[in-house]
């Protein structure tokens, strides 16, 4: 009972890969709108049980335990047991991949923003221009 | 969760200025690509071109001269704006006291739940696939 996380998330694994080539990455993890609330939740509130992480959404316990296994797929979140109750955290280290990700799309906007400061100032060094 | 790209710049020309050359698309087209046009209302069509990246559906969205002007646009190249992953890209203006120009600039939406192609493409609906294999999960339910 104690120690089946590494059972259930090698299982979880398996499942997904039947159906997606690999397994759910961060990306794929976070596209749902239900899964980037819960992200949220744990990252303001810590550990937290199915219960309390279903309480302010409009779904059951088993549809969130659904999305808590793509997001532990992911290794977005992690959990313990505390007694007969799960208890779940934001794991941040993945969101890191995104950050990356992005980083292309952030250093061109620099590089056009600083187009643009320059061509500005061009301007008004020659306002006929 | 939804990661954003956010800038913030001064100018000493005035917002007046500094909107013109963020929504005039000949001027749009001297900083930001190789070639532009912005059919500048809400719901307007645009293209922002680059000879070696290829053609951006552009669509407007806010159109608030000289203080708001915000586009969404698609993420890949030759995509309509409608059938994939697109970000939207808000231009905010302010007055300084010397009349200068403070400009912020904000890209969100790159990961957007119906935004997703490629090596993801119908992950939406593979969830409900998804959810169906998983409808007994092994001891989940604590």
């Amino acid at each position: 009972m104690r120690r089946n996380a590494a059972v259930e998330l090698r299982l979880d694994v398996q499942l997904y890969g039947c159906i997606f080539t690999a397994v759910p990455d961060v990306f794929e993890a976070v596209a749902d709108p239900t899964r980037r609330r819960i992200l949220e939740h744990l990252r303001t509130s810590g550990w937290l049980s199915v219960t309390e992480l279903t309480r302010p959404l409009p779904m059951t316990r088993q549809a969130v335990s659904k999305h808590l296994s793509v997001l532990e797929a992911a290794g977005l979140i992690e959990y313990e047991w505390w007694g007969r109750e799960r208890r779940h955290r934001l794991k941040s280290e993945p969101l890191r991949e995104m950050d990356d990700w992005l980083a292309p799309y952030a250093a061109a906007w620099d590089r056009r923003l600083d187009r643009l400061r320059r061509y500005l100032m061009e301007d008004l060094n020659d306002q006929d221009d | 969760m939804t990661r954003t790209i956010e800038r913030r710049l001064e100018f000493a020309a005035p917002p007046e200025r500094v909107w013109q050359a963020i929504a005039d698309p000949v001027e749009i087209a001297r900083w930001f690509g190789d070639r532009a046009e912005l059919d500048l209302r809400p719901g307007g069509a645009g293209r922002f071109s680059w000879d070696n990246h290829g053609d951006f559906a552009v669509r407007v969205e806010v159109v608030e001269p000289p203080y708001r002007l915000s586009w969404r646009w698609a993420q890949k190249p030759g995509t309509a704006i409608e059938e994939g992953v697109s970000t939207l890209v808000e231009w905010t203006l302010a007055k300084r006291a010397d009349g200068g120009t403070i400009l912020e600039l904000r890209e969100s939406g790159f990961v957007a739940e119906e935004h997703y192609e490629g090596n993801t493409t119908g992950w939406t609906s593979e969830l409900g696939e998804l959810e169906a294999l998983l409808s007994t999960p092994p001891s989940i339910s604590d």
